[in-house]
C-alpha cells in the first residue's frame, strides 16, 4: 500500500468529509470539488478514483435509491473510513512538513 | 424540462458497465435536471467519463470490478472498444494493399453522392433568401382552354388581383428594364427591373444600406429612386457605405440610390437576376381604363401561411374567371397558376436530378458490395485468425464487434477521402457551370461544401460501412460456429459465404447493367437532339443585344437609322458576311409574341384568336443565320415606313393556318399593331426552334424593322471563324455609329443554342461517366471472386489436372462458371432497365425506352466486361502445376 495520497484522491476525500452522509454521492463531490477549487472533472475519473480508494480500503460504499431526478438510476454513495481518515491526516501532515519554513515565500510569491 | 443529450447517454451505455453507467450517467442527469449543465458540457463530460473508465482500466489501476473491470461486463466496456479500435487500426495499415483498394473503392462512392447532394441541397432543398419564402408564389399566367404557360400576366390582372385579393396578403409585379448606366468611366449595361414599390416588403428583406421604396415613389410622376444590388454596389462603387443618396444616370435619366440590397439576396429568379431595381410607376385606375393596351409584367405574391397555396389557387381561379366574364374581349381564357417561386425549376430539374442521385446511389451500392467481397474474402482467410480468438474466450459478439469496428474505421477513411473527392468535383462543377446558369439560378454561389454536406457525408460514411460490413460480420460469426478451428483453407471458404459472394456479384453486374442501359438511352437521346436541324445555321454567329435609352432616340426614325447604320457598318467589318438585327433571336430565352386573324376568312370571337411568334428583322437577318426562303421575297428596301405594310410568315403557320395553301398575297391583321390596316404577306421562310430544339414549330411572323421599329434589338452576324474574334471589331463598328451606345451579351449564338441543351448534356455526361464507373467496379469485383476462388481452389485444379484435364479444360471451367454470374447478373440488369426507364420516356428524344440497338450494346459491353474479368482469373488457373497446387497444403 501507498503511503500517501495523491492530490485528486486527497480532494476527493475532503471532499466526502465535507460533505458526509446522504449527501456524500458523486454528483456532490463533483460539485463540491468544482466549487471549491475551479476544477472541472468528469463523472467518470470522480468513480475510478473513489474506485481505487475503495480497493485500498479508505472508503466504503452502497448502492442508494434510483431517484426520478436521474432518470431511475440508482447513487452509489461513499463514507470514509478510520483508515481513510488516517491517512488523510498522515498526507496533509507530510504536506504541511514540506511546506514548513516556505509560508512566506508561497503566499508571496 | 428538456431531456438529456440521448445519443451522449446511449453512448455511455454502450461503453461503460452497468454500475459504472448508473453512477456516471445518473449524475449527469442529476445536473442536467438541476440545470447546471449546457448539452455541451454534458458531451464533454460523459466522454471525460468514458475516456476515464477507459484510461484506469488500461493502466489496471481500477480498483473493485464494479465500475472499471466487471469480468461479465467487462467486454462491453470502453476498454475493450478502444482496443477493437486500436486492433483494427493496426490490421489495415498491415495490409495497405486491401486497405487503399477498400478505401479508394468507398471514396469513389462517397465523394459522387456528396457532390450531387451539395447540388440537390441548391437546387432543391435550399429555400430562396427571402423571409418564409416558401410562402412567396409566382403567379404566372396560362391559357385555360389549351393549358399553354406563359410568364408574365397583363397589369390590369395585376391591379384586380391586388385589390380583390384576401387569401394573398400582398402582390407585386415586376417587368424587365435593360437600362444603360452611364456617368463615370464606362458605359454599362444593368440588368434592371421595374418593381412595384412593395416588392421588397413582400420579399420581406430589409436593405442592407438605406431603404426600401415609399409608396409615394411608385405613382406616376414620383421621384426617381434605385436600390442597388449587392453586386453592382461593390462592382461599380466599391462598396462605399455613402452611395446612398447619390444620384446615378440610368438610359440618360438621373436617379437617386435610396438602398443597397445584402449579398445573398437575388431577384428576381429564373430570370437575369437583378442588378439595380427602379419603382414602376403605375396609377392602377389609369391601368384598368386602358386595359386592353396595357403592358405586362410578372407577378409575384405572398400567400396568407395560414390558407396555403391550394387557398390561394381556389381564389385567384374565381377571381380570373369573373375577369374573363366581364371583360371577354382582353381576358378569356386567361387564367393564372399559383406556384412556389422556389419549386419553379422542380418540374423541369427533378426528373434529371432524379436519375443523376439514383446513378450515384448505385455507385454506392457498388462500392459497398465490392467492399463487401474484399471483406468476405479476407474474413475466410482470417477463420484461423477468428478461431483462435474465439477459443481463447472471444464471445461471439466481441468477434462480430471487432469486424463492425474494422468496417467503421474502413468507412470513415473512405467518407474522408469522399469529401476531398467531392471537393474537387465541385470546383470543377462550378468551373463547368454556364454562365446562364450563374445568372439566372438562385443560391448557386451556396453550391460548395457546407454544413450540410459534411453531415450529409458522415451519415452516409456510416450507413455505407453497416452495408458493407454487416455480411462479413455475420458470416464471420456464423463460419465460428460451424468451423472452430477446423482446416478450411482447401473448402474455399464456407458454402453460404460462397454464395454470398456470388450474389454479390450478380447484384453489381445487374446494377452496372441497368445504369449503363439509362445512360445509353440518355447519350443516345442527346446525340438525337444534335441531329434535329433547329432551322438556322448557329454555326460562326456572332450575337450582342443593343438596347436604345429613350431620352436619346426618342422618335422611331432616329431608332430605325441607328440599326440601318450599325448593321451596315458591321457587315462591313472584314471576315463578317452578312449582319442583321432582330428583336428576338433564337435560343436567347426573351420571346414575343402576338395575336392575329387572317382577312377574307370569318375571325374566331374576341379572345380566341390564334397566336404566333412576332419578330422584327432587319433586311441582312435571314441571310445571317441562313434561314431558308421558301416562297415569295424576302424584305427590301422597298418597304419603308409608312410605305405598304408587309410580312412574311413560316412554314409552320402555313401548314396551320392556310391548310399548305400560297398565302402570298393574303392579309393578316395583328394584334399588336395599333393600325387597322392589315399587312400583306409577301414571303414564306422556314420554321426556327425558338426555345428548345425538340419543341414542335410554332407559327411566326416577321415584320420589317422598317416598318415597326424597336428601341431593344438583337445583333446577328455571320463571321469567317470563331465569333469570339470578331466580337471586338464588330464593337467598335457599333461605337462608330453612337460611342455611347454599351452593347451586352455578347456570345457566339451555338453557345446559346448548346446551353438550352445544358441539362441533358449534363445528365448523359454524368450518367455516361458514373455508369463507366460502375462498369469498372463490377469488372473488379467479379475479377476479385472469381480469382480468389481459383486460389482457394489451387488443389482441386492440381488433383484435375493429375486426373487428365487439360488446360484448356480449366480455363473453360473457370470462365463458364463466372459467364454464369456475369450473365445471370446482365439478363437481371437488363430486366430491371425495362422496367426503370420506361419513367425516362418524358425526357427521352427519338428513342424509346426499350430501345433494343442500345440494350443490344450494353449487354455485349457487358458480356465483354464479363469474359476479361473472368480470363485472367481463368488463364491463371489453366497455368496450375499439379505438383505445386498439390504442395499448397
Amino acid at each position: 500500500m501507498r503511503a500517501y495520497l495523491g492530490e485528486f484522491e486527497l480532494l476527493l476525500l475532503l471532499a466526502l468529509m465535507h460533505l458526509g452522509g446522504e449527501e456524500a454521492y458523486g454528483a456532490r463531490v463533483r460539485a463540491e470539488i468544482e466549487r471549491r477549487t475551479e476544477r472541472v472533472v468528469s463523472p467518470g475519473a470522480v468513480y475510478t478514483a473513489l474506485d481505487r480508494l475503495e480497493a485500498r480500503g479508505l472508503i466504503t460504499s452502497w448502492l442508494g435509491e434510483p431517484t426520478p431526478q436521474r432518470g431511475g438510476k440508482r447513487k452509489r454513495h461513499y463514507r470514509l473510513q478510520p483508515a481513510g481518515k488516517a491517512l488523510l491526516q498522515r498526507s496533509q501532515e507530510a504536506l504541511a512538513r514540506m511546506a514548513r519554513g516556505l509560508e512566506p515565500r508561497l503566499e508571496n510569491p | 424540462m428538456k431531456r438529456p443529450p440521448v445519443v451522449a447517454a446511449l453512448l455511455l451505455r454502450i461503453c461503460l458497465p452497468r454500475d459504472a453507467y448508473d453512477a456516471v450517467a445518473g449524475d449527469l442527469d442529476e445536473s442536467w435536471h438541476e440545470g447546471a449543465l449546457s448539452r455541451r458540457r454534458y458531451w464533454r463530460l460523459a466522454l471525460a467519463s468514458m475516456l476515464a473508465c477507459a484510461a484506469a482500466r488500461k493502466r489496471g489501476t481500477a480498483g473493485t470490478p464494479r465500475i472499471a473491470a466487471d469480468p461479465r461486463k467487462g467486454e462491453r466496456g470502453m476498454r475493450s472498444l478502444a482496443q477493437d479500435v486500436v486492433y483494427g487500426a493496426r490490421l489495415l495499415r498491415r495490409n495497405p494493399g486491401f486497405t487503399a483498394a477498400a478505401v479508394a473503392t468507398l471514396a469513389l462512392g462517397i465523394g459522387a453522392n456528396s457532390a450531387i447532394f451539395s447540388v440537390v441541397n441548391v437546387v432543391s432543398l435550399q429555400p430562396l433568401a427571402y423571409h418564409d419564402s416558401q410562402n412567396v408564389a409566382l403567379l404566372r399566367a396560362f391559357n385555360v382552354d389549351t393549358g399553354a404557360e406563359g410568364f408574365a400576366l397583363r397589369l390590369p390582372d395585376f391591379v384586380e388581383l391586388r385589390r380583390q385579393s384576401t387569401v394573398l396578403d400582398d402582390v407585386a409585379a415586376y417587368a424587365y428594364w435593360s437600362a444603360s448606366l452611364t456617368g463615370g468611366d464606362m458605359p454599362e449595361r444593368a440588368q434592371a427591373y421595374h418593381v412595384t414599390a412593395n416588392t421588397f416588403e413582400l420579399l420581406g428583406v430589409m436593405p442592407l444600406l438605406g431603404r426600401g421604396f415609399l409608396p409615394e415613389e411608385g405613382v406616376p410622376g414620383g421621384p426617381n429612386a434605385a436600390v442597388l444590388s449587392h453586386g453592382l454596389w461593390v462592382r461599380r462603387f466599391g462598396a462605399d457605405p455613402s452611395v446612398v443618396g447619390r444620384d446615378i444616370t440610368l438610359d440618360g435619366r438621373a436617379f437617386t440610390i435610396v438602398g443597397v440590397m445584402p449579398r445573398r439576396f437575388e431577384f428576381p429568379v429564373f430570370n437575369f437576376k437583378g442588378d439595380l431595381w427602379a419603382p414602376m410607376q403605375i396609377d392602377p385606375d389609369a391601368v384598368l381604363a386602358g386595359r386592353s393596351t396595357s403592358p405586362s409584367a410578372v407577378v409575384i405574391a405572398r400567400v396568407r401561411a395560414e390558407a396555403g397555396y391550394a387557398a390561394a389557387q381556389a381564389e385567384v381561379d374565381a377571381i380570373m374567371r369573373r375577369l374573363a366574364a366581364e371583360y371577354p374581349d382582353t381576358n378569356r381564357s386567361r387564367g393564372a397558376r399559383v406556384i412556389e417561386l422556389g419549386r419553379l425549376d422542380d418540374e423541369v430539374l427533378a426528373p434529371a436530378l432524379l436519375i443523376v442521385a439514383a446513378t450515384v446511389a448505385v455507385i454506392l451500392v457498388l462500392a459497398c458490395a465490392n467492399v463487401a467481397n474484399l471483406l468476405l474474402a479476407r474474413g475466410t482467410a482470417r477463420q484461423r485468425e477468428l478461431a483462435v480468438r474465439a477459443a481463447l474466450g472471444a464471445g461471439r459478439w466481441r468477434l462480430a464487434r471487432q469486424m463492425i469496428v474494422e468496417s467503421l474505421l474502413i468507412g470513415a477513411a473512405g467518407g474522408a477521402a469522399g469529401l476531398v473527392l467531392a471537393f474537387f468535383a465541385l470546383d470543377a462543377l462550378r468551373a463547368a457551370l454556364p454562365e446562364i446558369v450563374w445568372t439566372t439560378m438562385p443560391n448557386v454561389d451556396a453550391l460548395r461544401l457546407d454544413r450540410a454536406t459534411l453531415s450529409f457525408t458522415a451519415g452516409l460514411s456510416l450507413l455505407a460501412s453497416l452495408l458493407f460490413g454487416l455480411a462479413p460480420a455475420w458470416s464471420a460469426v456464423r463460419g465460428q460456429l460451424q468451423g472452430g478451428l477446423r482446416e478450411s483453407g482447401a473448402a474455399g471458404g464456407s458454402r453460404g459465404n460462397r454464395r454470398l459472394r456470388a450474389s454479390l456479384v450478380v447484384l453489381q453486374v445487374a446494377l452496372s447493367t441497368a445504369l449503363l442501359a439509362t445512360a445509353g438511352l440518355l447519350v443516345k437521346s442527346y446525340q438525337r437532339q444534335l441531329l434535329i436541324d433547329p432551322g438556322f445555321d448557329a454555326r460562326q454567329v456572332l450575337t450582342m443585344t443593343i438596347s436604345l435609352p429613350d431620352n436619346r432616340y426618342a422618335s422611331q426614325e432616329s431608332r430605325l437609322r441607328f440599326f440601318e447604320e450599325a448593321a451596315r457598318r458591321v457587315s462591313e467589318v472584314p471576315g463578317v458576311s452578312s449582319a442583321g438585327f432582330v428583336n428576338v433571336l433564337p435560343f436567347s430565352t426573351y420571346n414575343r409574341g402576338t395575336r392575329f386573324t387572317i382577312d377574307d376568312v370569318p375571325p374566331p370571337e374576341p379572345g380566341r384568336e390564334p397566336g404566333a411568334a412576332y419578330r422584327v428583322v432587319t433586311t441582312g437577318y435571314f441571310d445571317a443565320l441562313r434561314i431558308p426562303l421558301r416562297r415569295g421575297r424576302l424584305f427590301d428596301s422597298r418597304d419603308r415606313l409608312g410605305g405598304d405594310r408587309v410580312v412574311i410568315v413560316n412554314d409552320a403557320l402555313v401548314r396551320r393556318h392556310f391548310g399548305g395553301h400560297d398565302p402570298i398575297g393574303s392579309r393578316v391583321h395583328l394584334g399588336r399593331s395599333d393600325t387597322p390596316e392589315s399587312p400583306t404577306i409577301v414571303g414564306v421562310v422556314g420554321d426556327v426552334r425558338h426555345d428548345e430544339i425538340t419543341e414542335t414549330a410554332y407559327p411566326e411572323i416577321y415584320l420589317p424593322a422598317q416598318q415597326a421599329p424597336q428601341s431593344m434589338m438583337m445583333l446577328a452576324a455571320r463571321t469567317a471563324g470563331d465569333p469570339g474574334t470578331f466580337a471586338q471589331a464588330v464593337r467598335t463598328a457599333i461605337q462608330a455609329v453612337d460611342p455611347e451606345q454599351p452593347v451586352y451579351h455578347v456570345k457566339p449564338l451555338q453557345q446559346s443554342v448548346d446551353e438550352s441543351l445544358v441539362l441533358q448534356v449534363s445528365a448523359a455526361g454524368m450518367t455516361g461517366l458514373f455508369s463507366i464507373v460502375a462498369l469498372v467496379l463490377a469488372a473488379v469485383g467479379t475479377y476479385g471472386v472469381l480469382s480468389y476462388a481459383v486460389g482457394q481452389q489451387q488443389r482441386e485444379f492440381g488433383v484435375r489436372l493429375a486426373l487428365g484435364a487439360r488446360p484448356r479444360d480449366l480455363l473453360a471451367l473457370v470462365v463458364s462458371r463466372g459467364l454464369r454470374l456475369v450473365l445471370s447478373g446482365a439478363a437481371l440488369g437488363v430486366a430491371c432497365a425495362l422496367g426503370v426507364t420506361r419513367l425516362m420516356a418524358g425526357i427521352l428524344y427519338g428513342v424509346r425506352p426499350a430501345d433494343p440497338s442500345t440494350y443490344l450494346a450494353v449487354s455485349a459491353a457487358i458480356a465483354l466486361v464479363g469474359v476479361v474479368a473472368c480470363g485472367i482469373p481463368a488463364w491463371r488457373a489453366s497455368r496450375t502445376e499439379p505438383m505445386a497446387a498439390l504442395r499448397v497444403e
